[in-house]
């Protein structure tokens, strides 16, 4: 019953989409569910075993991202007893990470059950970093921990301690601490700044002197802790002979506490220790918010590095650290285990999964020949895998080097901002300086607090806090959409891009042929054909061999590849043979007497192949590559948003009304060569400013020569490294997304410049005239900050 | 208004002891994870779950 609704459903227990032929279900409270695999069987009755299916029911509140998978790793025991402390009171803390934790759910699930072995004391479950502290005492066993969390069918890492991950902890606590003493001291200060304006000057002086002297005391550590890393900041960079931002900020709020203490001690007329609490805190959120962003990039990291073992066994069953393989080690993988390097199977079958770089969940079948990925996972075969890089080469490593390339990148605007930082930051305390010195002049009394206005206005903190802000958070989701940015650039110049010119083979078609048409050469029908032709080519590997895949029941008997010609394999002892035509009727090896004549090729382009049978021609079939389903579909979105299009391709097999046909592009230009796609190229970037989409060496030139470029699901790193940006889950659809959202970060800077650099202009006269108090000045400051951040943060949604 | 005299301090007392209470509870990782709480109320049985559980086990 179940096994019709298996298409297309997931698993009830790991939700990943269930292979067709599956057919396993389990009975939860008295309802079938489909399962993928006696893995998570297990897992499952394991979990009912416990009376803890509720589990399943609480994880539909949460949300399931698509990562999760039948993993089952364990660490190697050294591992965890590098990941096991011992607690001053003689008890033990075990720290695991459990990089495929869905949902809140899982770790109910996990405290759960880990809370019913002997000897817990307490598990502590952080969902935001994936990781697990379990504290226990002597009588249990850290492998009965591990093994209870396996079975739930989670994968299971030994968290090691790492130095630049406990730094980046500690100063995330420090900083949350000088936010919250600038916030709760900031708060008190302002009720008692409320009170002295209220009352307008007509408090006694004894109560007033009281106030002042509290808010100097909740006022002194904000300056003084809170606001430190400004000092320190501003203090560095004028012994190093620059101006930072840093150092405007750190005088006005230096200035504004000295003011007000003087001004406490002596009496006078108004204090300004609120705006110097306001001032530190909101410019402390923005602070606080980089150093978060930080802090999540730097945990996607490590997610990253993770996902590979760090002992990998080798053919000979020995151990080696995985840094120290070298190219040619031959390693074993187990059914379950992670792919640990980059190389080719030379033995065993499996079906591997690659979701963590193509976003394609359903295993893809492996065999001997095929290309296999650090950090995808082994289904359901033992393979045995030569290396072909070095550990550091890894196409893993090196999507984390790009990502990391990229979001160290500041933009061509900010670059400019950076370099004239110094004379801005001149400009705004000469501004300052000059308004004070002119009230002195006038003869004023309130000149130092004028210019302390003035120097809060003036501070450029919007402008220089907003803009890499907006860039990281959309180069984030970029990468989340399955984008990996190299080139910074990338964005502004994809914003821009009019036209956009496609590779053909590889980029718009699949590059892996098909079927086009089959032509019976004798009374057979066109399915048996096709039948006969998939019982022989099943033995090879061939691409061509992908090409056949009807259903069949002959069993084919002494098969065999004659490399380069074909395959021959026999029926109920009648010789069959399909490959190329002189080879099917029997002209080959060479100088052997035709037994049959060749009849003639049919006419059409692509290449065509013959099926024959005791050397009487069968059938030919001629195979084409195959359109990606979504190429005219991305060109149609392209064409909406007034984008010129062009394919420029090597290819001579399809005319050019055949290529107009297919993906109704604007301009096509076939039977080119790398250095003609560059002359095509430079004329077109006459007229428009181009983007070049690609996947293969050939391209690379044109990349170089475009705008701007993308490549698409890439065999060779060498064009992943020219393109600007990768898709790397190869579907192109995402292509119009991109631009679409390029356009809309390139908005939202824009705008951010445009208010930042517009409230600054508007409101500097204002505060030179004197009119501005500076507690309106530092909350309009802070206010504006926000207001930047919280636009950037709407590049956190990719529109479809 | 003498009174101040007394409220006043007394309110430094208490932000005192708010900064002292929240600077213990950043030092004590309980700012760590807040995507979890949120979500922690959905698992109401999670208490009596432990307690239902916990002694029949203890007694074997």
């Amino acid at each position: 019953m179940s096994a019709v609704m298996h298409e297309n459903t997931l698993c009830y227990h790991c939700q990943s989409p269930i292979a067709p032929d599956t057919d396993l279900t389990v009975s939860v409270q008295g309802q079938d569910q489909p399962l993928c695999c006696h893995a998570c069987l297990a897992a499952l009755l394991f979990i009912r075993d416990l009376n803890l299916e509720s589990y399943y029911q609480y994880r539909e509140q949460c949300e399931v991202t698509s990562d999760a998978g039948p993993h089952h790793t364990t660490p190697a025991p050294d591992e965890l007893t590098e990941a096991l402390r011992t607690l001053p009171d003689g008890q033990h803390e075990l720290s695991l990470l459990i990089p495929d934790l869905r949902c809140v759910a899982c770790i109910w699930l996990i405290e759960q059950v880990l809370r019913r072995l002997d000897g817990i004391r307490t598990v502590n479950t952080n969902y935001a970093t994936r990781r697990l502290k379990i504290v226990f005492t002597e009588q249990t066993d850290t492998s009965a921990i591990v093994n209870r969390i396996h079975s739930l069918g989670y994968t299971v890492k030994a968290d090691v301690p790492d130095a630049a991950r406990s730094a980046f902890v500690a100063a995330r606590k420090q900083m949350l601490i000088r936010l919250g003493i600038a916030g709760i001291g900031m708060m008190q200060v302002m009720m008692f700044a409320l009170a002295a304006y209220l009352a307008g000057g007509e408090m006694e002086a004894t109560y007033e002197s009281l106030m002042r002297w509290s808010s100097l005391a909740l006022t002194t550590p904000i300056v003084f802790y809170s606001a430190w890393p400004f000092h320190r900041a501003a203090w560095f960079a004028l012994i190093n002979r620059s101006l930072v931002m840093d150092v405007p900020v750190s005088i006005a709020i230096l200035a504004a506490w000295l003011l007000s203490t003087y001004n406490t001690l002596t009496q006078g007329a108004e204090v300004y220790f609120d705006t110097a609490c306001m001032f530190t805190f909101f410019l402390l959120i923005g602070r606080y918010a980089e150093l978060l962003s930080r802090f999540h990039f730097q945990q996607s990291q490590d997610l990253l590095e993770h996902l590979l073992p760090r002992h990998v066994r080798l053919a000979d069953g020995s151990e080696k650290s995985l840094d120290a393989l070298t190219p040619g080690d031959q390693i074993r993988v187990m059914p379950g285990d992670t792919i640990p390097a980059d190389g080719v199977v030379v033995e065993g079958i499996s079906g591997v999964s690659e979701a963590a770089f193509t976003g394609e969940p359903l295993p893809q079948h492996k065999e001997p020949g095929a290309r296999v990925l650090a950090g995808a996972l082994n289904h359901d075969g033992e393979l045995l895998i030569q290396v072909r890089t070095d550990p550091g080469n890894f196409v893993i490593q090196q999507i984390a080097r790009l990502y990391d390339q990229a979001s160290r990148y500041r933009p061509r605007w900010a670059q400019l901002a950076d370099r004239t930082a110094s004379i801005f930051v001149a400009v705004v305390l000469m501004i300052a300086a000059a308004a004070g010195l002119f009230w002195y002049q006038a003869g004023s009394e309130d000149y130092l607090v004028i210019a302390l206005t003035v120097l809060v206005v003036a501070c450029p903190c919007a402008l220089s806090l907003a803009t890499p802000v907006a860039y990281s958070v959309a180069t984030t989701t970029l990468r989340r959409n399955g984008v990996v940015v190299k080139n910074g650039t990338f964005l502004e110049r994809a914003a821009a891009t009019q036209a956009v010119v496609f590779d053909k083979t590889g980029t718009l078609t699949e590059a892996s042929l098909q079927i086009k048409n089959v032509v019976v050469l004798n009374d057979m029908s066109r399915q048996g054909c096709l039948e006969l032709a998939t019982a022989l080519e099943q033995i090879s590997q061939h691409p061509i061999a992908l090409a056949f895949s009807a259903s069949h029941q002959h069993v084919i008997t002494d098969a065999s590849i004659i490399a380069g010609s074909g395959v021959q394999g026999f029926i109920e002892d009648q010789r069959f043979r399909i490959g190329h035509p002189a080879f099917a009727v029997g002209q080959e090896p060479r100088g052997s007497q035709a037994r049959a004549s060749i009849p003639e090729t049919p006419s059409g382009e692509g290449l065509w192949i013959m099926l024959s049978c005791e050397f009487r021609p069968l059938a030919w079939f001629q195979l084409e590559d195959k359109p990606r389903d979504d190429a005219a579909t991305v060109v149609a979105r392209l064409h909406s948003q007034h984008l010129h299009t062009a394919v420029f391709t090597g290819d001579t097999s399809l005319s050019q009304q055949q290529i107009g046909d297919l993906f109704a592009v604007r301009q096509i230009e076939t039977g080119m060569t790398p250095d003609s796609k560059v002359q095509s190229m430079r004329r077109l970037q006459q007229e428009y400013r181009v983007m070049m989409v690609g996947d293969g060496i050939n391209d690379t030139a044109a990349m170089a020569a475009a705008d701007t470029s993308v490549c698409v699901s890439p065999r060779d790193i060498f064009v992943q490294n020219s393109a600007d940006a990768t898709l790397i889950n190869s579907s192109l659809s995402l292509l119009p997304r991109t631009l679409v959202f390029a356009r809309k970060s390139r908005r939202i800077i824009r705008q951010n410049i445009v208010w930042s650099v517009g409230y600054n202009l508007t409101v500097i006269p204002f505060a030179l005239m004197g009119w501005v108090p500076p507690w309106l000045a530092a909350l309009g400051m802070s206010l504006s900050s926000i207001l930047v951040v919280s636009n950037a943060a709407r590049l956190k949604r990719m529109e479809n | 208004m003498e009174i101040l005299f007394v409220l006043i301090p007394l309110s430094l007392g208490l932000v005192t002891f708010a900064l002292w209470s929240f600077i213990w509870s950043v030092k004590n990782e309980q700012f760590e994870d807040l995507d979890r709480q949120g979500w922690s109320i959905l698992f109401d049985d999670d208490k009596n779950g432990k307690d239902d559980e916990k002694p029949p086990e203890e007694k074997h």
